[in-house]
């Protein structure tokens, strides 16, 4: 789906590696904000959590925090049923 | 393996039905996960919808949003 909407092979290949300085600033917020509430939702430092703010409105962090919260329930969800990837 | 079954379209229960064919129009097939929650049709229908709601509204690119995910799910280890 991320094709679909204009991501392109170099960019989910930066993604998959972890190295979000590849992105805009503003990605790069919304990436490695996704990635602390995922790893340890109970400590997004202080200083991540300004840069999201820099970049974001509060109702834009809710876009963001629920696409990263949905996909940890989804993937959770997947990975406990061992779902198979629709081909 | 999978651990559960699937529902195949024409099996679902009405109240899956629309959202069953909502991916349909959209993709050409349900995915694997919602075509399993549809054990439970009042929960398959929400979680569609929530989904729906949470990568189409708002103020954030899809794009971004995308990319988001695919980010989350390579944390998790989940290919699906």
């Amino acid at each position: 789906m991320a094709r679909r909407f204009g991501a392109t092979e170099e960019e989910l290949q930066v993604l998959e590696n972890g190295n979000a300085g590849r992105f805009a600033p503003r990605e790069q917020a919304a990436l490695k904000f996704a990635e602390a509430l995922t790893l340890d939702s109970n400590n997004v430092p202080d200083e991540l959590f300004a840069s999201v703010r820099q970049y974001f409105s509060e109702g834009e962090i809710i876009e963001i925090a629920a696409v990263a919260g949905l996909f940890n329930y989804f993937n959770r969800f997947n990975n406990a049923l061992q779902m198979e990837p629709t081909r | 393996m999978p651990r559960l079954s699937k529902i195949a379209p024409d099996q679902a229960d009405p109240k899956a039905r629309e959202a069953f064919e909502g991916f349909i129009k959209e993709r050409g097939r349900v995915p694997n996960m919602f075509r399993t929650a549809a054990h439970r049709p009042e929960i398959m229908s929400t979680m569609t919808r929530h989904f729906q709601t949470v990568m189409t509204t708002g103020e954030v690119g899809r794009k971004l949003k995308e990319m988001v995910a695919v980010r989350v799910s390579h944390l998790n280890r989940c290919e699906y």
